[in-house]
């Protein structure tokens, strides 16, 4: 191949525009696509490659086994095994107790919100953590010092050296101690700002010391001769050791388990990593189905173009050129065409990448650009150029020579033929399925999005405070916001229904004298007049009869009436019932109200007025939403100055359920659109082939007497089957994963075959939009003209 | 110089075999100017294409110069051609994504010719053609005649010593196809092996001699008087 089939290959490109920007652009998009999967992937499973030894740090992972409860694991487990490790035999080498929450900070007069990670001092051996400044370790062993990430410090402190300066947290003065690397996004550890967790501010440490607690976690550092199964083992034999897991009922067997997962597992292996898996199969998917797509749109236009030229192949054979420089100058060609496409990809993938960063969640962005990954992208480009221009090499190879120079046309064999009309259908089975199952995600979501709870949410706005009922200005604040003018009701609880995140279960007795197991829920007293749920029987809680931490009556829904044994509601209410070792008052039956996604089935819920450390969530109903929040952002500083008010309607929060859903609905409808237009080209290609292919034919039947309208029927059976083949193709894989999406779901959205018809129709309208233009040629063609050329 | 003993061509389509050339023995000495007509069909261009190289005979030898070239594989026969043969065509046969220049730089592209030779030889054959003022045109921009003469040039820059013309004027009005037919006397004067097809009797009678073909087969071998 010379330098000069190259210049001859780029002047053919910008001779024919329009087979051009097909080409270049779908490789472009499949370069694009690749690009931004491969920075996704980086940000997910490569953030914490500098660890040092990353297979010997494990996360401590729990999961709990008793009747009723999320089989699944979590990503936390007992804190209060950082102080056993020597006890229980593991052999660990260093640890520390993670706990992160989201707090508010102040600097000077600044208010910020961020991420707070409360820690051992072991963390820095566990994750030989290097700071940019300070000392670390110091930092993190003092109650009064903490630890800022570099973008953090710039963040708060500007380009003033953050080390030495003074920060509010939780009401105390802290000293930034250090300064650490900012960590990637997708890291198990979080380092925007690092603080001891035997300092005042930690939120909950009664947690240190609880062996119920899943809330925080431990990582680990194992000794080099430690095994996993081995540390499995002892944590779970010492497990099994405590009070807690004795003293539990015998009847629920293993009650718990632990797992330590290793670091680099972590992204897709560790526990509540389903919707990143989730995420990662549908990039992928979108990369390969686009790849593909692209793929048979270059090989068909390049046939295609290759036929055309067989008369300068023939010339260039009669010049000595041989079957290899023909090969090389045809792959060379696609090579500058995958060339081109790279460079052009890499220009979309930087202006999608902050779009797609927030379907996926991720800045991505920020790891879009490395040579590994710009090479690897642009290496995968060229070969899927390579690749895809073989095939009309070959074609080239096989012109006949002096045929070619005699003005006699040679085309592909019929099994090349076939061949492509077959890619032709996968492109259209493809997209078929593809929107299909867009169609089928975006709905269900749209369903979830929409679903009744149990509760009006329309006037309802969520507080989440940042301090729990046991502290009065939490209670003087809700008592202040039910008198502002428009409010009907203020409630406290512990979490907002339906976004539901605590596995807290009750045992209660049912009517047979057996264990059933129910969801746990803490309220204030105030919570179901603030949600608008009236009982189906008895009352609920009310401020004047049922003071806090009064716990010896609850209020139970429809289903743990049922699941109790109970008749009807009215049977439950004003029954006793023995609740762990204590018997309690069932004192009304409210409806069942969605505790958690549309993925779970309605449960037993009991809702108790205890423990008031938990509650911490206010629910605010009100006829004005607008003036009540204005009103509370200016009464909120005389309350919690050091805090920054987080207040949003209940429906905010409840979409945020179905965000993975609504993302992976995104990624795989730009997927889809892809994938049609894709599909589209291709059949533009393949109808301009199939008009230039029939010409002759199509002047003898005009001849003949053939109307316009029978040209165009000619035409249309052709296509017609390649689209009725491509929907025998498509439709049940569109159906299959539809089936397999909406299987995870309990309240599923009435799509029936709607998402199939959808998409039918919208390839059906596709394809005749794409064939038009050369169905209308050819309905044009005049046979005069056409027997003069 | 060429030498076809027994030679062969038939073609197959389906079921159906048909005999393009049937046992054609000829030889064609360096410096002739050999004429070849005949009615269509007459297998004037297969033979054409075979003593080109561009095609293989079905059966039978064929020495180029005095190599034994039967079954050859595709790559061989293009390293055979190479600079060894020029080929003139009916429709011309140039390239419309290249300009004049570039058209008649393409044979040198796959010989031995080095780079920095390439464009004082394409400029040398343009010259000698008349069509050094046409360089930077694209064929498009030219008349029959010219694009013949671009043609030309693109077959003799590689100095070959044998050149091919498949009706060289079949698509010429006959000033410019006398144009043509002085331009190949005279490469042939020089010295180069002209084998021409033709159906113009008078372009055939310029000739040193004359094959007459008829279904295959060699009926007049004439030499001019």
């Amino acid at each position: 191949m010379h330098f000069k089939d190259l210049r001859i290959g780029l002047r053919q490109l910008a001779a024919d525009p329009g087979y051009t920007a097909v080409v270049v652009f779908g490789l472009a998009l499949a370069a694009a696509t690749t690009l931004l999967l491969l920075a996704y992937l980086d940000t997910v499973l490569l953030s914490d490659r500098d660890v040092p030894g990353a297979q010997r740090v494990l996360r401590l992972e729990s999961k709990t086994n008793t009747p009723g409860a999320d089989k699944g694991w979590i990503d936390g487990g007992a804190m209060a095994f950082h102080d056993h490790w020597k006890e229980s035999g593991a052999r660990v080498e260093a640890s520390s107790r993670y706990f992160t929450r989201e707090m508010s900070l102040r600097v000077g007069q600044r208010m910020a919100f961020e991420r707070i990670s409360f820690v051992d001092a072991g963390l820095v051996d566990v994750f030989g953590l290097k700071p940019l400044a300070g000392d670390l370790r110091a930092t993190l062993e003092k109650p009064d010092a903490l630890a800022l990430s570099a973008r953090t410090a710039e963040r708060l402190f500007g380009r003033t050296p953050a080390l030495g300066k003074t920060i509010t947290l939780a009401g105390r003065s802290f000293t930034v101690g250090a300064i650490v690397r900012d960590r990637g996004a997708g890291s198990a550890l979080k380092t925007a700002v690092l603080v001891s967790i035997l300092s005042p501010a930690m939120p909950e440490p009664f947690r240190l010391k609880e062996w119920a607690s899943l809330r925080g976690t431990i990582f680990v550092r194992l000794q080099r001769s430690a095994t996993f199964s081995g540390f499995n083992e002892q944590v779970n034999r010492y497990f099994e050791q405590t009070p807690f897991y004795r003293e539990a009922f015998p009847s629920y067997g293993k009650i718990g388990e632990y797992r330590g997962t290793p670091l680099p597992d972590l992204p897709l292996a560790g526990a509540e990593t389903d919707s990143t898996r989730r995420l990662v199969a549908g990039l992928s998917l979108s990369c390969l189905v686009i790849s593909l797509l692209a793929a048979i749109n270059f090989l068909n236009l390049s046939v295609v173009r290759t036929i055309g030229r067989q008369r300068e192949i023939g010339i260039r054979k009669a010049l000595g050129a041989s079957p290899a420089h023909i090969a090389l100058q045809f792959i060379g060609e696609a090579m500058l065409v995958a060339l081109l496409a790279c460079g052009t990809g890499f220009l979309l993938a930087w202006l999608a990448a902050p779009m797609v960063g927030d379907w996926v969640g991720l800045p991505i962005a920020d790891s879009l650009w490395s040579p590994a990954r710009c090479g690897l992208a642009l290496a995968f480009g060229l070969a899927l150029g390579a690749l895809a221009g073989a095939y009309p090499a070959w074609v080239a190879l096989r012109v006949d020579c002096a045929q070619s120079l005699a003005g006699r046309g040679h085309t592909e064999t019929l099994a090349g033929q076939w061949l492509r009309r077959g890619l032709s259908l996968l492109q259209f089975g493809t997209a078929i399925a593809m929107i299909g199952f867009t169609v089928t995600v975006l709905w269900q979501t749209r369903h979830a999005q929409g679903a009744h709870p149990g509760y009006e949410t329309a006037p309802l706005l969520i507080i989440d405070a940042p301090a729990d009922m046991r502290d009065e200005r939490l209670l003087a604040l809700r008592e202040a916001i039910s008198h502002l003018p428009g409010v009907d009701a203020a409630g406290l609880a512990w979490d907002v229904p339906g976004r539901f995140n605590r596995n807290t279960t009750a045992d209660l007795q049912g009517q047979k004298g057996e264990t059933v197991l129910q969801a746990f829920s803490y309220v204030g007293p105030d919570f179901f007049q603030s949600y608008g749920v009236r009982p189906i029987a008895g009352r609920v809680f009310d401020a004047k009869d049922d003071p806090q931490d009064y716990d010896d009556r609850i209020v139970i829904n429809a289903s743990s009436s049922r699941q109790l044994g109970f008749a009807t509601p009215a049977a439950a209410a004003g029954q006793f019932v023995r609740m762990g070792r204590h018997s309690v008052e069932i004192i009304g039956v409210i409806p069942d109200i969605r505790q958690r996604s549309l993925r779970d089935a309605a449960s037993g819920v009991v809702y108790s007025v205890a423990s008031a450390r938990m509650v911490s969530v206010m629910s605010i109903r009100t006829r004005d939403p607008a003036a009540t929040r204005l009103a509370i952002q200016q009464m909120w500083p005389r309350y919690f100055p050091d805090d920054v008010l987080r207040i949003e309607p209940v429906r905010t929060h409840l979409a945020r359920l179905y965000d993975s859903d609504l993302r992976l609905g995104k990624l795989i409808g730009a997927g889809g659109i892809i994938a049609l237009a894709l599909a589209g080209f291709g059949l533009y290609a393949l109808s301009a082939y199939t008009v230039r292919r029939r010409t002759a034919e199509i002047v003898l039947r005009k001849l003949h007497g053939a109307r316009r309208r029978d040209i165009a029927r000619l035409l249309a059976r052709e296509l017609g089957a390649a689209l009725f083949a491509g929907a025998v193709l498509g439709l049940p894989v569109a159906a299959w994963l539809g089936e397999q999406y909406l299987a995870e779901f309990v309240d599923r959205a009435p799509i029936g075959f709607w998402a199939l018809a959808i998409s039918l129709l919208v390839t059906t309208l596709m394809a005749l939009l794409a064939a038009t233009r050369h169905t209308a040629r050819a309905m044009a063609i005049s046979p005069a003209h056409a027997l003069r050329a | 110089m060429l030498k076809l003993s027994g030679v062969s061509k038939l073609h197959r389509t389906g079921d159906i075999e048909t005999t393009a050339l049937d046992t054609i023995d000829l030889e064609i000495e360096s410096g002739e100017y050999l004429a070849v007509t005949g009615p269509s069909g007459c297998g004037k261009s297969t033979l054409l294409g075979i003593l080109g190289l561009l095609d293989v005979p079905s059966a039978g030898q064929y020495l180029f110069d005095g190599t034994d070239v039967s079954g050859w594989s595709e790559s061989r026969l293009a390293q055979m051609r190479r600079g060894r043969i020029g080929f003139i065509f009916q429709s011309f046969n140039l390239l419309d994504d290249l300009t004049v220049a570039e058209n008649v730089a393409l044979a040198l592209e796959y010989g031995d010719v080095p780079a920095r030779q390439r464009k004082p030889r394409a400029e040398e054959a343009m010259s000698k053609l008349g069509i050094a003022h046409r360089a930077g045109h694209r064929p498009s921009q030219l008349s029959g005649g010219q694009q013949q003469r671009v043609a030309i040039a693109r077959a003799l820059v590689s100095r070959p010593r044998v050149l091919l013309a498949d009706e060289p004027t079949g698509n010429l009005d006959s000033a410019h196809g006398n144009e043509v037919m002085r331009i190949l006397r005279e490469i042939n004067r020089e010295g180069t092996t002209l084998v021409m097809v033709t159906h113009s009797p008078s372009h055939a009678a310029q000739a040193s001699r004359t094959l007459r073909l008829l279904d295959g087969r060699i009926l007049v071998d004439a030499i001019a008087a």
